[in-house]
């Protein structure tokens, strides 16, 4: 089995998040933080990706010192000019209200996460921070969001997102009543998020959702329900994150009834998905809820997925599984909703390394009592769940063994645990037919795909050029 | 006057900050490089001015507290309007001297020249059973026609409906009584003067900052503040101030009044409503448009109106534990009415944000008629398609 270079750095960033929040991060956040020290004047990092439709502006630095109060700072980000720096000072403030912004290139910058830290305690309505619209080309950086009463950093419908070395954290129990997404970029296009760290939001922590073009590289996410999620996503490139101890490692899926209906293009590698068996704490009617704890990575729905180099270990319900929607949400009516593909097609995996997982699935929800129960009866005597799970529901008309264009690469040499479900039987909650067509045949699947495209990092657009995501519906 | 003279003193004294900007409006300060000079003929590029009284829009108040227009500032209202916790509300529009009309579009907003400034004042009424009951002056939305953009500028009034001052920061929480038109006590403590910075949020259409409600469907018929103006739409026409008005007014679309059965069937008065108060999030553009929610009254497709439609991000504070935007004939187990009925203590819930904290019973008993009605044979006639069995039952 190949050594993963990536082993090494799992083994760096799970040295930081092991420990408090407090005394952890210098580590993490603060290696490439000597910012001041280098040849521009602006408290921006030449080392990091900046916007290029940002890059010729006449830029202000707008300090935030600790004697400010939240209208006071609020004022700086409501005067913001085009391309303003808004550096917070090293500091710890407590916020009353959610801080919103709608210029262009503007950088919110702190001194570090362990530095920089934005408190919203106590607050009984609002996002954290709030970009709207207007606020192209936005970057967030180096500080650390705590306790909003909504999401951390919300952010809708911009172009250009750069999102890095951002701490976001409900500090008090897993409870629903958390925000539901630490960081939560909405209908936008060419978005970095890199190097943040989710902890306890209540649905996603490092999420993107109906964007085009997403890089999402060396995040952390813990404790969450859904450690990283990309939902209807067309490109996105996302590698070298840890998923540790949430509900569930990560989520690639689509949702039906939203404007970019069917995502495409994902690629994941050299993840590590670990041991992912918080319980579940999320809302009872969203998606997530339905999850079973220690389940590492699903694919939900979405086509064109390439899943290589990632290891996958110790998620007690299964590691991985790509399923149809209906699975996570048996009522969805088809019918009436028929632009929404609910099948995930053309998912290749390999190269990807498994060890333990799959040994206690939580009975807690539908599909871990099913593995519950398949774990129990021991088809082919399997004494746990195979790494892989697919449920092989195909649209009715489909020919040939494998017809989704699910495939394994030939270095896998575990079992899959093949479902084959009939749609009727799965909404029927039909347990008995379910589980008499199992099988762990995997050749059928051996097979493998065209490269899914590389998603670009950052493509470049002038301020004011974005175009918004398309409305494929 | 002096009051105010007395408190600007006071801000001098007190904040340097807020200092330099009421330089711009202190008397002495008037000179070549300001526009803020109580004039009618205010620079759009300019920051905003201090206080409101410094764009001349209007001439002091009445003796009910209403802003008077000043020459050449006309009132226009809407045949179905915003809620907004039960204020009453003057709207405003003064077109640069010389810069020419509004321009006429059928859907879009019209086109306005540069230098244009549009206002909406927010009042509460003592009682609002009287008609001129006396009020007390919130805020002053303005939005500015720049050159390039709309720009947004909100103005707190004081407490003797004096003058307004500039506030972008808007303000959370503000607590006020009235006693509304059934004669019912009310309150809120939780009412928003929104910041510059999310006016956004509703004035974003189609991304670059608009007008909402100067849209010919919205205009089109008699003005509520002068009875002696059948059509504004024709009127202003007939004046100079719009050009490109069809010649037959039947061109025109036109929204009914949501709250007058003479204007339209209740389907006509249900989607005014929900134009007005919910399409500029919900349609195919804003930063809303991801939801695939689409209220815009020229949408038919059941499915977009949430017909059957799971939500897309609300958690279970967002749903009330509901599974579908509209079941047709089932207004208890449809979200979206679900959503209108919460107030501002279910902040996630709460629709549409930011613009009201207090349930609008009149518009949510209307809504609730109109989903009921959407299970009947009638509406298949309207909707085709749109049973209750379309949505599975659970
Ligand atoms: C909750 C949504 C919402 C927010 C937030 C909002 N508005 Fe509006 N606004 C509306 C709607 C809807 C209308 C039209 C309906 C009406 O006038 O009743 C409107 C009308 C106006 C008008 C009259 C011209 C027009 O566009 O119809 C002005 C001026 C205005 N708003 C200014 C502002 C300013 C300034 C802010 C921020 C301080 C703001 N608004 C925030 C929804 C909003
Ligand atoms: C300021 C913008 C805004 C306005 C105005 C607004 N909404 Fe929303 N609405 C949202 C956002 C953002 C969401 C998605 C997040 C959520 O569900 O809270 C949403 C979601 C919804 C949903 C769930 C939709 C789905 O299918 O995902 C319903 C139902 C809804 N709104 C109803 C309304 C109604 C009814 C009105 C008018 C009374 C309204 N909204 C006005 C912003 C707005």
């Amino acid at each position: 089995m190949v050594d993963h270079p990536f082993r090494l750095i799992r083994a760096g960033l799970l040295a930081c998040i092991a420990l408090p929040l407090a005394l952890a991060l210098p580590a993490c956040g603060d290696d490439d933080d000597d910012v001041d020290g280098g040849a521009t004047e602006l408290p921006l990092n030449p080392n990091d990706h900046h916007h290029e439709a940002c890059a010729d502006m006449d830029r202000r630095v707008v300090p935030v010192t600790t004697d400010m109060d939240t209208d006071a700072i609020f004022q700086l980000f409501v005067d913001a000019e085009p391309g303003d720096i808004i550096h917070f000072e090293a500091g710890r403030w407590q916020m009353e209200r959610e801080l919103s912004l709608d210029a262009p290139c503007v950088v919110l910058k702190g001194a570090g996460t362990t530095e920089t830290i934005l408190d919203w305690e106590g607050t009984t309505s609002g996002k954290g921070i709030f970009v709207g619209t207007g606020a192209d080309h936005f970057t967030a950086e180096d500080f650390t969001i705590l306790n909003t009463f909504d999401n951390g950093l919300e952010v809708r419908g911009t172009e250009g997102i750069i999102m890095r070395r951002l701490h976001v954290e409900w500090t008090g129990d897993a409870a629903s009543s958390n925000g539901r997404y630490a960081v939560y970029p909405v209908e936008c296009r060419n978005l970095l998020m890199e190097h943040n760290v989710a902890r306890r939001a209540s649905d996603a922590g490092i999420y993107v959702g109906q964007c085009h073009n997403a890089v999402i590289r060396w995040n952390v996410a813990e404790e969450n329900v859904s450690g990283i999620q990309v939902e209807n996503t067309l490109g996105a490139e996302v590698y070298e994150n840890l998923s540790i101890n949430n509900t569930l490692g990560f989520l690639v899926h689509d949702l039906p009834n939203l404007a970019t209906t069917n995502g495409l293009d994902t690629r994941v590698y050299r993840n590590a998905v670990i041991a992912n068996n918080f319980q579940n704490f999320a809302n009872d009617f969203d998606l997530a809820f339905n999850v079973p704890s220690g389940t590492g990575m699903i694919v939900l729905a979405r086509d064109n997925v390439e899943i290589f180099d990632n290891v996958f270990e110790d998620n007690r319900s299964v590691n991985f599984a790509a399923v149809n929607y209906l699975l996570l949400n048996p009522d969805f009516d088809m019918g009436s909703n028929p632009d929404f593909d609910v099948y995930p097609r053309r998912i290749h995996l390999y190269d990807n390394t498994f060890s333990g997982g799959g040994d206690n699935p939580d009975i807690g929800r539908d599909l871990g009592f099913f593995l519950a129960a398949i774990r129990l009866q021991q088809p082919a005597g399997l004494d746990r769940i195979p790494d892989i799970v697919f449920d092989n529901i195909a649209p009715a008309d489909s020919t040939g063994d494998n017809p989704l264009q699910f495939c394994i690469g030939d270095d896998y040499d575990g079992h899959v645990l093949n479902l084959n479900m009939d749609l009727e039987a799965l909404i029927a909650e039909d347990i008995a037919t379910l589980s008499a067509n199992l099988d762990n045949e995997i050749a059928p699947y051996r097979c493998s795909l065209d490269p899914v495209p590389e998603t670009p990092m950052l493509e470049t657009v002038g301020p004011g050029e974005g175009t918004r995501p398309d409305h494929n519906r | 006057m002096n009051r105010m003279a007395r408190r600007l003193a006071l801000l001098l004294l007190l904040t340097p900050a807020v200092a330099a900007l009421a330089a711009c409006g202190s008397d002495d300060s008037i000179g070549s490089t300001t526009s803020c000079a109580g004039t009618a003929f205010h620079d759009p590029e300019h920051a905003p001015c201090d206080q409101l009284s410094q764009y001349a829009l209007f001439d002091g108040t009445d003796d009910r507290g209403w802003p008077i227009p000043a020459e050449g500032t006309f009132v226009y209202t809407l045949n179905s309007s915003l809620f907004s916790d039960d204020t009453l509300k003057l709207r405003t529009i003064r077109l640069p001297e010389g810069a020419g009309p509004m321009r006429y579009q059928p859907d879009l907003p019209f086109d306005f020249p540069v230098g244009t400034i549009i206002t909406k004042t927010f009042a509460v009424g003592e009682d609002l059973r009287d008609p001129d009951t006396p009020v007390h002056l919130l805020e002053t939305r303005l939005l500015i026609r720049r050159a390039d953009e709309w720009f947004a500028a909100p103005y707190e009034w004081d407490d003797e409906n004096r003058d307004a001052r500039h506030r972008a920061i808007g303000r959370n929480n503000i607590s006020f009584s009235w006693i509304d038109a059934e004669g019912q006590e009310r309150s809120t403590d939780r009412y928003t003067i929104p910041a510059r910075t999310e006016c956004g949020q509703c004035h974003r259409e189609r991304r670059d900052l608009d007008v909402i409600g100067p849209k010919a469907r919205h205009l089109n018929g008699p003005s509520r503040h002068d009875p002696s103006i059948e059509n504004q739409l024709t009127h202003w026409a007939e004046l100079g101030l719009l050009e490109g008005l069809p010649d037959d007014l039947a061109d025109v679309p036109r929204n009914a009044d949501a709250f007058d059965p003479h204007t339209g069937t209740l389907d006509e008065r249900a989607r005014a409503w929900l134009d007005i108060n919910c399409a500029h999030c919900h349609n195919d553009t804003s930063e809303v448009a991801s939801s695939g929610l689409d209220l815009r009254p020229n949408i038919d497709e059941a499915r977009l109106l949430g017909v059957c439609k799971t939500p897309s991000a609300a958690g279970a504070d967002g749903t009330g534990g509901l599974r579908y935007d509209i079941i047709p004939g089932d207004p208890d187990r449809s979200i979206l009415v679900y959503r209108m009925s919460v107030d501002a203590s279910n902040t996630i819930a709460i629709m549409p944000r930011l613009a009201r904290s207090i349930v609008d019973e009149p518009a949510l008993a209307l809504i609730r008629d109109w989903v009921e009605w959407l299970g009947t044979e009638d509406a298949e006639n309207r909707y085709p398609g749109i049973t209750r069995a379309s949505c599975i039952d659970r």
